[in-house]
């Protein structure tokens, strides 16, 4: 198989080097079908990797609101099977997951998969929700499909599994990129928009202590790289952060923390300015001790000495200061070091030259040296120290750089009258801040540029008196990518001035370090020091900023503060280099993804908002600070320009919140590589983008929603509660309409989608429901109600709820310009053409394979047909083109969830055939110690209160209810818990257990459904029995519901607790027993269905005994002789007869009757009549695949007519040549015959186009007329019916209530209302085919009686739930599969026979049966056998047993077989005689409970 | 017949044991019959097409009816002859099914077997094949629109080199109720400094109104004929107003001969969004609310929708707020496929309905790029007493050119 697409290793790593088969499966998607395949595997041993793209598992059955046809609530059906994923010790799941390379043969893959980063520890997440609380950033909820809003740090939905959270984040964003400290500039933006100011200065403290200073004057390299740049401009980050500190620093300053001193080395640093201090600021905080020397009298460096008051106040920065100071650096200003060594010899541990460059440079031209001539460092210096410096009326500025700038600016302030910047290159040359610049040209600065000083002028006392200079162009670049300016011969002029002062670089002063000292400097007057670790030559001294760099700005003194400080801890610590950090993917966006970003966040484009500033006339002589800041509404405007690049914006809130200390946003992308052998595809689908289809508006017109909208409308978990709400107004809609096939059945999806149809009529007959005046109409091609129950779930839609169903699809719709009702047209199915109004309109989105699962599938080398379906083999409908990977659910074909579950069960025992003999082999069991016997021991009860963060403390008193529950009888030990459930609490209620010797544990948390297992599983780990625990919910049934009401909730919460407590003491072990069982199977059916389970059971190692009634195997198999694919079933059947026939594990009987069947799981007796003779078998389980038989009526006169033909008898005249059929010119066809008026037979349509598509092959010029209600040629059986259309075979729909007449009075001639053509057809026929249906085998409710199971009132078999368990009887042990069920084709026999053997294989595969535990248990003495429990008893399993002695010493009493008792205790609740208790819930055990509950005493006095 | 006769539908006999069914029929009639058959009577055809409502079976019956083979029904049905060619149907089928071209296939048959065809398409095809033009005025006369101009501009006829030849179409030549649009981009042009030309008397009908009749074989003379005029004239750009005229050139011209090297053939709006983009025409305000038609030849068949938006959105002062049906949705005006001909009463009832779309917008006027179009609306609102304007987009540019014109006036 192919590369890895992502990671492009070829070179898989050998996971298995002995030749066996491994015992492990990996399942790919964790929908409903992969969860059961894993299940299903996990159950008999094999262990599982379920691999799900997303961060939770669940798929889309967990967006459903209700089930059909039954209205079952999808989630109550779904999530208990959730957690039993969740929490199987055989199946580990991994999500944010995806496999990329499946290398290896079936037996021996290894599998590599590609792990996204969660950037949230599963392990240590408990799952309470504070960091999505806090976390600023709100995107659309796919969950609620756009309806409601989620935050990047989220759980998909509040039941998923994994319960943890996860962050969603793309990248980095790019302005973090580009930042020399890596701002979180994102972060803060977020924090700003949410009015949390205070919040975002930690953020960037976080990498940077000088946030005014840089708001202020910092170069923002972030702007530059801001994706909105690529829309309009970029977001005013640096103004932003000024902002931030605006606000904070309005108040006044806190002092912060000193740092407490945990190393004993101390470290010396020479500068105080930005790198120096950051440092300080670093070491400090890493625990070492820390002296700053600064020689001039303020610390700050060229921030306070450099840059000039109006642009940096110097208060600010001595805020900043201070709060590094604060932490513990000794700071001795005034104090030059003038000689490195004397500093190394006093012993520092380190040292970080961070000197800075404050020393400038003349232009080496005649008259550099005459009175007036100044520098711009020492000018600005002098000027920011308060000290004396005199201007004269002209100044000249030699340079181009913000030092330039700023002393010009400062000039003019100091009272010159007119100042000149000479430059020698272009404007866009300049490498000052263009901001600086416009507001130089506002103050009225003027410009020489292109213009270089050739010498200075003198008057004759040696002053200054102009500066002549040469005009410049530029020539080729240079070095530095700038073109070089050339002077141009005879240019030359002379600018008056009094003063010049130059600004044409800085270097550092370097003199203090000595030749000999191992610090090795330049010739440009800088130090020597290494670019990653600032390493100078001398082992221990470091150095950065501008001594290093030459000048740089203030943000790259900042970083190399933070890189001199991790260099000298590690350097400190004995370490080397750092490992290179992986590196992060930074989310760089193409301009039409900055579109798409910005429409997806319905923005519009604007540009940034200017910072309020004082008016030039104003400013040009103060050195008041020139700019003023955003106020709070435009910093807010400005914040939300953000596009919010990597979704996550790393502002770190969640980070401070978490106290479980889950949140690691260094996540990286991993990959493992597993050996498995076998592998399950269960990748789903997505749902038709309805957008797509703009004729029907959605995105356009607020009121047309997808149907996956309406389910979550319909949801009492949804954004409206359950109550259906338009979205434009709210209103409640009251007239609806679906319109199916949208994204299905068109020219780009030539299928069904098989599931729309009944999803509609079901939310059609919700809608009802929830408010009965709701009129629904649903507009359709065909209804396609094929499945068990569903054409009588159609009837009742119509016949209860009054639901319209129309046939027609809707053309362009109109929304109404005030009522946002949708109007269209459509045409009734007499011709007639109607406008209608609606209120909402809901588009029935079909099913198809995403475009990322095709590419995935393709790189795995997995075939897939035109839609992207995988490709199936004849006869083996899951199999892959690659043996051993398997494929099912929608990825198959279009389907519901049962098709879903059975296939995903199938594809189990599929798996499960291939490693029968490593089955085990890589399965776990828990390992505990052995029990304590507690039963002599008085109650010790140890109480443990979980704050659950803040989601149960932040509502009520918890340490006062552990308080509470330590006085309460029996307790021993009572504590409140952070976080009950994570892995440090757990292990300290082990050792709780042990310290207190507690035999009996209460937690007061959350839901015992999801949090009961992990609890139960620590006290066996201490050595309790399991069922000595009990649980209060105090979140759901207190913090929630009491959320505003502290007192009462803390009250409710003490009351639980006490309850508990009280039962608690009642509590006593319970212990499963082992049973012996047959690893035997018998199956009831020799047909394609029987011979398939039989034959998967032997495949997996169990034997089967296999009955069947007739002389010869094959059922109705037998009289199938093409398949619409084109494949040979007849060759087929042989094959399979001979396989079946020649296993050794499988004995047939034929000629055979079950005569009578006792027992229970694991257990049962047969006795069996073969060819006359009796004989008893003993089994393990039972599969039942009886089939189903053509019904033969007397209707058009059948029977009566040799003309007159069922689709089996005409298929078997085809197979035979029949002349008379080749030669037919006219061939008609009636659909839904007999049965098929009352059910749905599910395959008689495309047998119809099976058999019309042979009888066009075999003549084109015949006419075949199909007359039909509905062409129900679902899922992928709508390429055929296409075909046919195209082939010219006529379908001629007919109503319900107007069957066709036949006539034979002259020929045969069929008589049709055919209402879309509004026209009565008269059909000539040589042949009339019959499409009859399907009707359960002859005996099949015998035998359901026998077996004791159910059949429904068509008399087919009825499953144990409809979609979830429906190969299941609720009778544990007895299984369904094929035609018994309900019709099917042939592949789904197959399917549903391999299905229940891998049902049927949990049970035969372990060693013996556990039983007991939660079960009931029968008082003989009290009974008196009055068949009350076997009568409510849902799973038939209490018997009057004849040979007990019963209440009175009368004989007959109730037995209950444990092993066969699913603990629901109806029939104790039921007993009048009170002789059944429920173990673990026995009537004293609940009856303290409620003693406890009424003899509170009010808590709060 | 109006939408009351229609609505009592009598149930027909159909007996095909007595009939030959037509299956070459079937296949002569629809571009391709197996596409055809995969019809799956959803109705959308007939729920989109503005005319159903009038035809005796609806789209979606005859579609069975040509399946079925009955070619007598299908023949003696005056469906086809009412549908517009609007091409609403053929968009929006979820089989993807040529259905506007099975209609014209279906009036092409009737034409060719001589069969019943509607008074006024004989006559048309007289008039066009033996005066140029669809009025059956004088050829010559095709200029008179700019006889009403101030002065007659410089080149207008038949000036060879030209860098712009305007094709103006029969309607705008011969109705004086559309005469106000070629006089409206004359100005414009002479205003933006285009140097134009016309082929004044030698311009013939394009041939759209005989193809849309079912008579594509009589295109070829008209199209020659004005292919190796514009050869004539060595212009590089051939400018319409008229949306059919335009398609014809674009689409159905390339089918018969041709086109000179190099031509750019381009629709008004189109050109006219040129000169605005070039700056070569600046706009002055139009304090007005507008709606806007798509014509349905510029539109869903040519797939021009942009260019006529940019030039409303670019007025200044001008709203402009789309119907509840536009672009790929709009709905006919009524005026294609020479329905107007067969049942001039059909053209009129689907001409109330767009107007009442435009009058639920709230604007003032409804502006189209289509002489045909502004001919149907302006109809309509007078049948429905809508107090609403009709412009073509080219007369609003000029108005707004006049404006900023007069505003700089003011200034002088």
């Amino acid at each position: 198989m192919a590369t890895c697409p992502t990671c492009g290793v070829d070179d898989m790593a050998d996971g298995n080097s002995n030749n066996g088969p491994v015992g492990a499966v990996m399942v790919v998607g964790g929908g409903i079908g992969g969860m059961q395949a894993a299940l299903d595997l996990a159950d008999a041993g094999i262990k599982v990797y379920l691999v799900e793209r997303k961060s939770a598992i669940g798929g889309h059955m967990a967006q459903l609101d209700k089930t059909f046809p039954t209205n079952d609530c999808a989630m109550c059906i779904m999530s208990p099977k959730m957690v039993d994923v969740g929490r199987h010790i055989n199946i580990e799941i991994l999500t944010n997951a995806e496999v990329c390379a499946i290398e290896g043969e079936a037996g021996n893959f290894t599998a590599r998969v590609n792990l996204k980063p969660r950037y949230i520890d599963l392990d240590k997440c408990t799952g309470c929700g504070d960091c999505a609380d806090v976390c600023p950033i709100v995107l659309p909820s796919e969950y609620e499909e756009g309806l409601a809003t989620r935050h990047a740090a989220h759980r998909l939905y509040p039941q998923a599994i994994p319960l943890a959270f996860a962050i969603e984040k793309l990248g980095m964003a790019p302005c973090r990129d580009a930042c020399p400290t890596g701002q979180r500039a994102q972060g803060y933006i977020a924090l700003i928009r949410e009015g949390r100011y205070d919040e975002a200065l930690r953020v960037i403290k976080e990498d940077n202590p000088f946030p005014a200073i840089c708001g202020r004057i910092c170069n923002h390299r972030c702007e530059d790289a801001c994706n909105r740049g690529l829309l309009d401009e970029p977001v005013a980050i640096a103004s932003l952060k000024r902002f931030v500190t605006d606000q904070v620093y309005s108040k006044p300053r806190q002092p912060v923390e000193a740092m407490p001193r945990t190393r004993p080395e101390q470290i010396a640093i020479v500068g105080a300015g930005p790198a120096g201090l950051t440092a300080a600021q670093d070491l400090v905080k890493l625990g070492y001790g820390v002296t700053v020397f600064e020689a001039l009298p303020v610390a700050g460096g060229m921030l306070r000495v450099g840059v000039p008051e109006y642009r940096l106040p110097a208060e600010l920065i001595q805020r900043e200061v201070d709060d590094i100071l604060d932490l513990g650096v000794e700071l001795k200003l005034n104090t030059r070091i003038d000689s490195l060594q004397e500093l190394i010899d006093e012993g520092y541990d380190a040292i970080f030259l961070a000197v800075g460059a404050h020393e400038g440079k003349k232009m080496n031209i005649p008259g550099a040296d005459l009175e007036g001539t100044m520098i711009s460092i020492p000018f600005l210096r002098d000027v920011r120290l308060g000290r004396e410096v005199e201007v004269g009326k002209k100044v000249s500025v030699v340079g181009g750089g913000d030092v330039a700038i700023d002393a010009a600016r400062t000039a003019l302030r100091m009272g010159a009258a007119e100042v000149t910047i000479v430059y020698r290159r272009s404007e866009n040359e300049m490498p000052c801040r263009h901001e600086e610049l416009d507001s130089a040209k506002e103050e009225g600065i003027r410009f020489e540029l292109l213009t270089n000083p050739v010498r200075i002028l003198g008057e004759e006392e040696g002053l200054v008196a102009g500066v002549e200079c040469v005009k410049m162009e530029l020539g080729e670049p240079d070095e530095s990518g700038r073109r070089r300016p050339v002077p141009i011969p005879g240019t030359e002029h002379v600018i008056p001035a009094d003063n010049v002062i130059f600004s044409i670089g800085q270097a550092a002063g370097l003199s203090f370090i000595p030749q000999d000292s191992q610090v090795r400097t330049t010739s440009w007057g800088t130090i020597v020091a290494d670019q990653q670790t600032l390493a100078c030559d001398r082992p221990g001294v470091f150095a950065g900023g501008d001594a290093v760099a030459g000048t740089a700005f203030v943000i790259e003194a900042v970083a190399d503060g933070h890189r001199a400080a991790a260099s000298i801890h590690r350097y400190l610590s004995g370490e080397e280099l750092p490992p290179l950090k992986p590196e992060l993917p930074v989310v760089k966006m193409a301009p039409e993804e900055a579109e798409a970003r910005m429409q997806e966040l319905a923005f519009s484009r604007q540009g940034r908002l200017g910072m309020l500033a004082l008016p030039a006339a104003e400013r040009r002589l103060s050195f008041d600070e020139v700019e003023l800041g955003y106020t709070e509404e435009m910093a807010q405007a400005e914040a939300a320009r953000c596009l919010q690049c990597g979704i996550c914006s790393e502002c770190l809130a969640c980070v401070y919140t978490c106290q479980a200390e889950a949140i690691n946003h260094e996540d990286v992308e991993q990959t493992r590589e597993i050996s498995v052998g076998g592998v399950i595809l269960v990748p789903g689908f997505e749902a038709y983008d309805a957008r797509l289809s703009e004729e029907f508006g959605f995105g356009k017109y607020p009121n047309v929603v997808t149907s996956i909208q309406f389910e979550r409308l319909l949801s009492a978990s949804g954004p409206t509660e359950g109550h259906v709400k338009r979205p434009s107004d709210g209103e409640r809609p009251r007239k609806i309409a679906f319109v199916q096939c949208v994204g299905s059945r068109d020219q780009n999806h030539d299928y069904c989608s098989s599931v729309c149809c009944m999803y509609a009529t079901k939310e059609a007959i919700m809608a009802c429901e929830h408010e009965p005046d709701t009129e629904c109409t649903v507009f359709m091609i065909d209804m396609r109600a094929f499945s068990k129950g569903y054409q009588d779930y159609y009837r009742q839609a119509q016949e209860k709820y009054g639901i319209r169903y129309i046939r027609s699809r809707v053309p362009p719709l109109r929304e109404h310009p005030s009522s946002r009702g949708l109007i269209f047209r459509y045409e009734s199915e007499d011709g007639e053409l109607v406008d209608e109004s609606f209120d909402l309109v809901v588009l029935s989105v079909g099913m198809q394979i995403p475009e990322e699962t095709r590419r995935w599938a393709e790189s795995l080398g997995i075939e897939l047909d035109e839609d992207g379906f995988s490709r199936a083999r004849p006869f083996e409908p899951l199999m892959t083109n690659h043996r051993g990977v398997l494929a099912c659910g929608p990825f198959v074909g279009p389907k519901d969830i049962p098709e879903t579950v059975v296939e995903a069960s199938a594809a189990a025992s599929q798996a499960g055939g291939l490693l029968a003999e490593a089955r085990g082999t890589l399965a776990k069991e828990r390992d505990f110690p052995p029990e304590r016997d507690v039963s002599a021991e008085e109650p010790r009860i140890g109480v443990f209160v979980c704050h659950c963060g803040s989601n149960i403390g932040g509502f009520l008193d918890v340490p006062s209810v552990a308080e509470y529950a330590r006085a309460l009888p029996f307790v021993v030990h009572a504590e409140d818990n952070l976080y009950t459930c994570s892995q440090d609490s757990v292990e300290l209620i082990k050792e709780r257990i042990a310290e207190h010797g507690l035999n009996r544990v209460v937690v007061a948390s959350c839901t015992p459904h999801t949090h009961e297992p992990i609890f139960q599983d620590t006290i066996r780990q201490a050595g309790l029995n399991e069922f000595l625990f009990e649980m209060a919910n105090i979140r759901n049934q207190c913090s929630w519901v009491h959320s505003h009401d502290w007192d009462k909730a803390t009250e409710k919460a003490k009351e639980l607790v006490h309850m508990s407590v009280a039962r608690a003491a009642l509590l006593e072990p319970l212990r499963k027993v082992e049973l012996p069982l047959h690893h035997s199977a018998l199956v009831i059916g020799g047909g394609v269905s029987g011979m398939n389970a039989a034959l998967s059971l032997a495949q997996q190692g169990f034997p089967v005994h296999l009955i069947e009634r007739e002389a010869k195997l094959g059922g109705n198999l037998r009289y199938v002789y093409y398949t619409l694919e084109g494949a040979d079933p007849q060759a087929y059947l042989r094959d399979l007869i001979t396989q079946v026939e020649g296993h050794d594990l499988i004995t047939v009987y034929k000629e055979a009757m079950l005569k009578d069947t006792s027992g229970f799981v694991g257990n049962f007796s047969s006795r069996l009549q073969v060819n006359g003779v009796e004989k008893t078998v003993e089994h393990g389980v039972v599969v039942v695949a009886t089939g189903g038989q053509e019904y033969k009526g007397d209707e058009y006169l059948y029977g009566r007519d040799r003309r007159v033909l069922t689709q089996r008898d005409l298929e078997a005249l085809i197979a035979d040549g029949s002349h008379q059929i080749a030669s037919a010119q006219n061939i008609v066809m009636i659909q839904c015959v007999g049965p098929a008026d009352r059910y749905c037979s599910r395959i008689c349509c495309s047998v119809a186009v099976k058999n019309a598509l042979r009888l066009n092959e075999l003549n084109p010029s015949a006419n075949v007329y199909i007359l039909y209600k509905d062409m129900r040629t679902f899922g992928l059986h709508e390429r055929y019916y296409t075909r046919a259309r195209e082939q010219g075979v006529h379908f001629i729909h007919f109503d319900d209530h107007k069957p066709p007449q036949v006539d034979d009075s002259n020929g045969l001639r069929i008589n049709v209302h055919a209402p879309l053509l509004n026209a009565d057809l008269s059909l000539p026929a040589d042949f009339l085919v019959l499409s009859t249906g399907v009707l359960p085998s002859e005996g099949a409710e015998e035998l359901a009686t026998l077996l004791k199971v159910p059949v429904d009132l068509d008399g087919f078999f009825l499953e144990a739930h409809i979609k979830l368990r429906p190969v299941d009887f609720v009778t544990e042990g007895i299984f369904v599969a094929g035609a018994a069920h309900y019709p099917k084709f042939l592949e789904e026999c197959i399917v549903q026979a391999q299905a229940a053997t891998a049902r049927a294989a949990r049970i035969l595969s372990q060693e013996t049966l556990k039983a007991g535990g939660v079960v009931a248990v029968v008082d003989t003495e009290k009974c008196t056998g009055c068949l009350t429990c076997v009568r409510v008893c849902p799973y038939h399993v209490p018997v009057i047993d004849s040979t007990l002695l019963g209440a009175g010493g009368i004989l007959g009493a109730a037995r209950i077989e444990m092993a066969a008792c699913q603990g629901c205790g109806t029939c104790a609740a039921e007993c009048p005689a009170k002789a059944i208790q429920l173990m673990h819930y026995r009537d004293h055990q609940i009856i303290a409970e409620e003693e406890a509950l009424l003899a509170m005493e009010p808590v709060s006095a | 017949m109006t939408r009351e006769e229609k609505l009592s539908p009598v149930t027909r006999l159909l007996d095909l044991t007595t009939r030959e069914l037509d299956f070459e029929f079937a296949a002569e009639v629809t571009p391709d019959l197996a596409v055809l058959r995969t019809c799956i009577q959803c109705g959308t055809c007939s729920a989109s097409c503005p005319t159903a409502y009038a035809m005796d079976y609806t789209p979606r019956q005859l579609w069975k009816l040509v399946q079925l083979g009955l070619k007598e029904e299908v023949v003696n049905s005056r469906t086809f002859w009412l549908c517009t060619t609007c091409q609403a149907c053929t968009v929006r089928c979820p089989r993807g099914i040529d259905l506007t071209e099975t209609m014209l296939m279906l009036k092409r048959y009737a034409v060719q077997e001589g069969l019943e065809v509607p008074d006024g398409i004989g006559i048309l095809r007289d008039t066009v094949t033996t005066k140029y033009n669809i009025s059956g005025d004088d050829n010559e006369t095709r200029l008179i629109w700019a006889e009403n101009l101030e002065h007659m501009p410089e080149g207008i006829e038949a000036q060879k080199g030209a860098e712009v030849l305007y094709f103006v179409g029969c309607v705008s030549a011969f109705y004086p109720q559309a005469y106000s649009i070629p006089q409206a981009l004359v100005q414009i042009f002479e205003s933006a400094d285009v140097g134009f030309t016309t082929m004044g008397g030698e311009e013939w009908c394009c041939g759209y109104p005989l193809y849309g009749a079912g008579m594509k074989d009589l295109v070829l003379e008209l199209a020659i004929h004005n292919v190796e005029r514009v050869k004539e004239m060595g212009s590089t750009k051939l400018v319409a107003t008229c949306p059919s005229c335009y398609h014809a050139w674009m689409h159905i011209y390339p089918q018969f001969v041709e086109l000179p090297p190099g031509l750019e053939i381009l629709h008004a709006t189109q050109y006219l969004w040129q000169l605005i983009e070039e700056g070569r025409i600046e706009l002055g305000p139009v304090e007005r609310v507008v709606t806007y038609h798509d014509p349905c030849d510029l539109g869903r068949k040519s797939g021009v929708y942009d260019a006529p938006r940019a030039i409303l959105n670019s007025i200044p002062g001008l709203e402009f707020r789309e119907m509840a049906s536009y672009g790929e949705d709009a709905m006919c005006c009524g005026g294609g496929g020479d329905v107007e001909i067969s049942d001039r009463e059909v053209t009129g009832q689907v001409g109330v309905l767009r107007m009442e779309q435009a009058q639920e917008t709230g604007a003032e006027a409804v502006i189209s790029a289509c002489q045909q179009c502004k001919r149907t609306l302006l109809t309509g609102a007078r049948r429905a007493k809508i107090r609403m304007r009709t412009f073509d987009l080219s007369e609003l540019v000029l108005e707004s050119i006049r404006n900023l014109q007069a505003m700089e006036g003011d200034h002088d």
